[in-house]
């Protein structure tokens, strides 16, 4: 099933993904790119070890942490979008549309 | 140090808009401070992206910004110091801000820790969705409604084919029903949470909340006909929601009209209402009201939105959720007022200009006062079971939180000690709330008396190196 897909239109910018480039949409944050890709969960909750879930895309539940341009701990949904950015996230969760 | 300004403003959404541009244009100094990257807060989010876009792609969004282009040329007009990127981490009694700025540098993003001082304060911080606990909640696919039309307003993602299911109640819900149907998107099905009776319960409110709030009112049951159009399959009455599946969201289960439900299901939104986002205000020591119908902590503001510290106020959704209209009126008038403890406005001038907002307020609440009763929270008990965690960074449960306060944790502070609820990143932003209700439940006393989570800086985690790189304003 498809998660989600994109409406409308806008500039792209270019990020780098776990080494992979990806395309996405000027203004938007990390984690809707993210998310757009069919990326699920961006990393492991460290407590319990079970993927984390983006809950509420506005800076309050953290489940979107990953690394933004070398900075651990990132909250990916406040963070915009930038041509070259590098973003690594933990392990993958239900990467690509299946 | 820096000369404090007149006026700081935390949040840069309809009320901290209508604050800080209300403010500037008295003369008064003012710094205004926001997470975000652009204008607008949560409900005019991306504002000038989306009101300038096609009116056949996203542009159908813009149905509900309402307000907001006159509110963002205002800012983009006023000489105010607006600052986006900005995290606010404390802020101390005597008003002095510690921030971290994000910054674009070069290809790069840079954050620097800045300082600030102000001799006022107005809180518009807004609000957020309000927790609603459930086996599986945890699960990535999950998600709260607000967060599926941030990614529809931020990124314009809309769900795909038939893999979205809404659960919960609310004008929220209803809204993003609406939205993503003239973008073509639909929900398989809904699953309606609201104990039945609700409408009844409500029912007399109706006459006075048409009378406050016409347009409102007319907005609501025309998103409610929709609904009804939208060709989802609604299932009302629902109890004991379960999400599954192993790495991600695969199916609900569910019980309504005395039966179990399976559904398929690859995404789904969450909503409950929302409640204001109260960390600043908490960590500034401000007195908080539980309000008990909304089944959240407020903080106590007087009419002005004044809050128990002279020098503070709340407006917009972070004193009380009233929504976007108010929120605007809200901000004015925190402005207004707090010009005039600063010596910036007469008395008698800024009363000319408060009067007929005050009555506008009054007369729009009693459409909120009939809302809140319609959509009154999902009761907790519905939903939870011993091991749905309650605090999702710590994964800490329902039967853990129970036997906490078995043990004699009479209140929050002393649950987080005993099981770490409350302990992870988030700092209690999402297991808050939950642990409030909860505890009241458990020891039947008011959350009035067993209190909330204590917050402490920073509100939010800061690294080392932030520190080393550190550049107070000169
Ligand atoms: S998704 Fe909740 S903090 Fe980013």
């Amino acid at each position: 099933m498809t998660w989600f897909v994109r409406t409308g239109s806008g500039e792209a910018v270019r990020v780098i993904v776990d080494g992979a480039p990806l395309e996405a949409r000027a203004g938007e944050s990390v984690a809707t790119a993210l998310l757009a890709a069919g990326h699920r969960s961006f990393a492991r909750n460290p407590a319990s070890g079970a993927p984390n879930g983006t809950y509420c895309l506005i800076g309050q539940c953290f489940g979107c942490l990953c690394t933004i341009d070398g900075r651990p701990q990132s909250q990916a949904c406040l963070t915009p979008v930038a041509e070259g950015m590098v973003v690594e996230t933990g392990e993958q969760v239900g990467t690509g549309d299946d | 140090m820096t000369e404090p300004v007149d006026l700081a403003v935390i949040g840069a959404g309809p009320a901290g808009l209508a604050a800080a541009t209300t403010a500037a244009a008295h003369g008064l100094t003012v710094l205004l401070l926001d997470e975000q990257a652009e204008p607008g807060g949560q409900v005019w989010r991306q504002a000038e992206r989306i009101l300038g876009a096609d009116s056949s792609g996203l542009g159908k969004v813009a149905a509900s910004y309402g307000g907001a282009r006159e509110a963002v040329a205002a800012l983009r007009q006023s000489a105010l110091d607006y600052r986006p990127g900005a995290t606010v981490f404390d802020v101390s009694p005597d008003l002095r801000l510690s921030w971290l700025q994000r910054e674009a540098d070069g290809g790069g993003t840079r954050h620097a820790i800045r300082e600030g001082a102000a001799k006022a304060l107005i809180l518009a911080t807004g609000a957020m969705e309000r927790p609603l606990p459930f086996p599986g909640w945890t699960l990535p696919g999950v998600m709260g409604v607000g967060a599926l039309q941030t990614a529809l307003k931020v990124g314009g993602l809309r769900p795909g084919s038939e893999g979205l299911v809404l659960a919960g109640q609310g004008p929220l819900l209803l809204l993003y029903l609406a939205q993503i149907a003239a973008l073509g998107g639909r929900a398989a099905a809904i699953l309606d949470l609201a104990p039945p009776g609700r409408m009844t319960a409500a029912f007399p409110g109706l006459p006075q909340a048409f009378f406050g709030d016409p347009r409102t009112m007319i907005r609501g049951f025309g998103l409610l006909l929709r609904r009804a159009l939208s060709g989802a399959r609604i299932y009302r009455g629902v109890t004991r929601l379960a999400a599954l599946g192993d790495e991600s969201l695969e199916h609900l289960s569910f019980e309504s009209g005395g039966r179990r439900h399976e559904l398929p299901c690859s995404l789904l939104g969450v909503h409950d209402g929302v409640i204001p986002s109260t960390q600043v205000s908490r960590l500034l020591g401000l007195e908080h009201r539980w309000h008990d119908e909304r089944q959240c902590f407020e903080p106590l503001c007087d009419p002005d939105g004044r809050s128990s510290d002279a020098w503070v106020w709340i407006a917009g959704d972070g004193g009380g959720v009233e929504g976007a209209d108010l929120a605007t009126l809200r901000g004015t008038l925190a402005a207004l007022k707090a010009a005039e403890h600063l010596g910036r406005l007469p008395t008698a001038e800024s009363e000319k200009a408060a009067a007929p907002l005050r009555a506008r307020r009054a007369r729009q609440q009693r459409a909120r006062a009939f809302l809140d009763r319609l959509y009154a929270p999902v009761p907790l008990e519905n939903h939870l079971t011993d091991d749905t965690p309650i605090c999702r960074c710590e994964g800490v449960t329902t039967a853990a939180v129970r036997q906490a306060v078995d043990q004699g944790a009479g209140g929050p502070n002393r649950v987080k000690t005993f099981t770490r609820c409350g302990m992870g990143p988030c700092q209690g932003r999402f297991c808050g709330p939950s642990l409030v209700r909860l505890i009241a439940a458990e020891t039947g006393q008011p959350p009035d008396e067993t209190g909330a989570l204590r917050i402490r800086p920073p509100l939010k985690p800061i690294l080392l190196g932030d520190y080393l790189e550190a550049e107070p304003e000169l």
